[in-house]
């Protein structure tokens, strides 16, 4: 029997500080009304002065692998031996550090160094490949366990005075466990669509602050350090290339669209998620939505989504499930599993709140 | 002139208007336009990505515009499949 890379750990982590639509609405010129009906979040977190992305991602990372320990406990998905983690894959846009690297330190924090660990860049796809690079590791025989983690805190990238980026990016985080198993089990990783257009590089980006602005010798032309989105645009491209995407994967791995229980798909905006059922015909209550609580968090949306599902039981064993993002790049990726067994304990901050299943986008 | 096509496009239009965005067809057929039916700006992507799957016609950001009546837009889709 062949190997394969088998999900046996899941946890998400935000930060202390929500920010309600009504705070926005005090500082800038939009209104709750406003923010809901275009984008469906209602609250964002963002992380407090001094803070950093490893700060998310190691909280996330320890419950991910608190999760893989309990669940193996209890005879679930991990009921092996349990080798310890031997490689960490953080996808982030926002590493404490221009350089190094992020993911090294979160593993030292962890208490997992000496173990391999890198960061891959794919902005709100990021997880996807992260998820896919680590699961070929596994599967090649390179790693036995690995700790995927998405982390970003946009909050540090966006221009104070932009209501529109304002309102859609919060920051958190989200991380799953992978083990060397089998393709049969519940919780292999069934398949990968992954892809890219760098002809869009324009429509999701930070202008300056990199070399081909630092090259220049000059400072950064006003604003050019902050995140920038042509939204319609990307409204338009995130639909297409995650339903492409996705019916991609699906027709690889012979699941029809129908069979989906549940489609996982990065927290843009409520309004993208929905379009994307559309173009899938999936019924809305396919569709797993924790973006009213959290905004969009980036390379931390799909994996806090699922933790947050998880926690919640929206999300259950033998599911068919589909993961699939978008984003700056462009990229885009998907992934399929059949839901494990997993002990997976609600994000603190979000549990006791029961994820809309359609926020209300229509006044 | 209408031909027997476009007004099944309009009819179709007036329908999705109706049952993905709440407009009401009186309101879409008074020669308001898309501004003056107070959508917001997402609803034309919706409506143009909507059509796209249903049509297969290629409407990009930009085709459909709030200051179209329902008659333009028809027209525009009209041309865009006229491209196919």
């Amino acid at each position: 029997m062949s190997r394969a890379a088998v999900l046996c750990g899941l946890g998400g982590w935000v930060p202390a500080k929500a920010v309600a639509n009504s705070t926005l609405a005090e500082q800038l010129d939009t209104t709750d009304e406003w923010i809901r009906t275009r984008t469906g979040i209602r609250q964002r977190f963002v992380i407090d002065p001094g803070q950093a992305t490893s700060d998310l991602a190691v909280e996330a990372g320890r419950r991910a692998l608190e999760s893989a320990r309990r669940t193996r406990e209890h005879g679930g998905a991990d009921g092996g031996p349990a080798p310890d983690v031997d490689l960490v894959v953080l996808a982030t846009s926002t590493p404490d550090h221009p350089c190094p690297a992020t993911a090294p330190v979160v593993a030292h924090r962890l208490g997992l160094a000496p173990v391999a660990a890198f960061d891959v860049g794919a902005v709100c796809t990021g997880f996807v490949y992260a998820l896919a690079t680590a699961a070929s590791m596994v599967t090649a025989g390179l790693a036995r366990r690995a700790l995927v983690i998405g982390a970003d805190t946009f909050s540090t990238i966006l221009d104070p005075a932009d209501r529109t980026t304002r309102a859609i990016f919060g920051d958190g985080a989200g991380a799953v466990v992978l083990r060397a198993g089998r393709p049969d089990e519940p919780g292999a990783l069934l398949g990968f669509d992954l892809g890219s257009d760098g002809g869009g590089e324009e429509l999701i980006t930070v202008r300056a602050g990199g070399s081909r602005q630092r090259s220049t010798g000059a400072p950064a032309p006003e604003g050019d350090e902050w995140f920038s989105m042509r939204g319609r645009e990307v409204f338009t491209q995130a639909v297409l290339c995650m339903s492409r995407s996705a019916e991609a994967l699906l027709d690889g791995i012979g699941w029809r669209g129908e069979e989906l229980d549940r489609m996982v798909a990065h927290q843009a905006n409520v309004r993208i998620l929905r379009a994307v059922g559309e173009q899938l015909g999936l019924a809305e209550d396919r569709l797993v939505v924790n973006l009213d609580r959290v905004g969009n968090t980036v390379a931390g949306s799909i994996p806090l989504a699922l933790a947050d599902a998880a926690a919640s039981g929206g999300l259950r064993p033998g599911q068919r499930v589909l993961l699939t993002g978008f984003g700056g790049g462009l990229t885009w990726g998907s992934a399929a599993l059949r839901w494990p067994e997993l002990h997976v304990e609600p994000v603190p901050g979000l549990e006791g709140d029961e994820p809309a299943a359609a926020p209300d986008t229509h006044p | 002139m209408t031909s027997p096509t476009s007004f099944d496009l309009k009819a179709r239009l007036v329908a999705i208007l109706g049952e993905k965005f709440g407009l009401p067809e009186d309101e879409v057929l008074s020669g308001a336009t898309f501004d003056e039916l107070d959508i917001d700006s997402l609803v034309l992507v919706e409506l143009s990505l909507i059509l796209r799957k249903e049509l297969g016609v290629d409407l990009a950001e930009g085709d459909l515009d709030s200051s179209f009546r329902i008659d333009d837009a028809v027209a525009a889709v009209e041309a865009k499949r006229a491209m196919v």
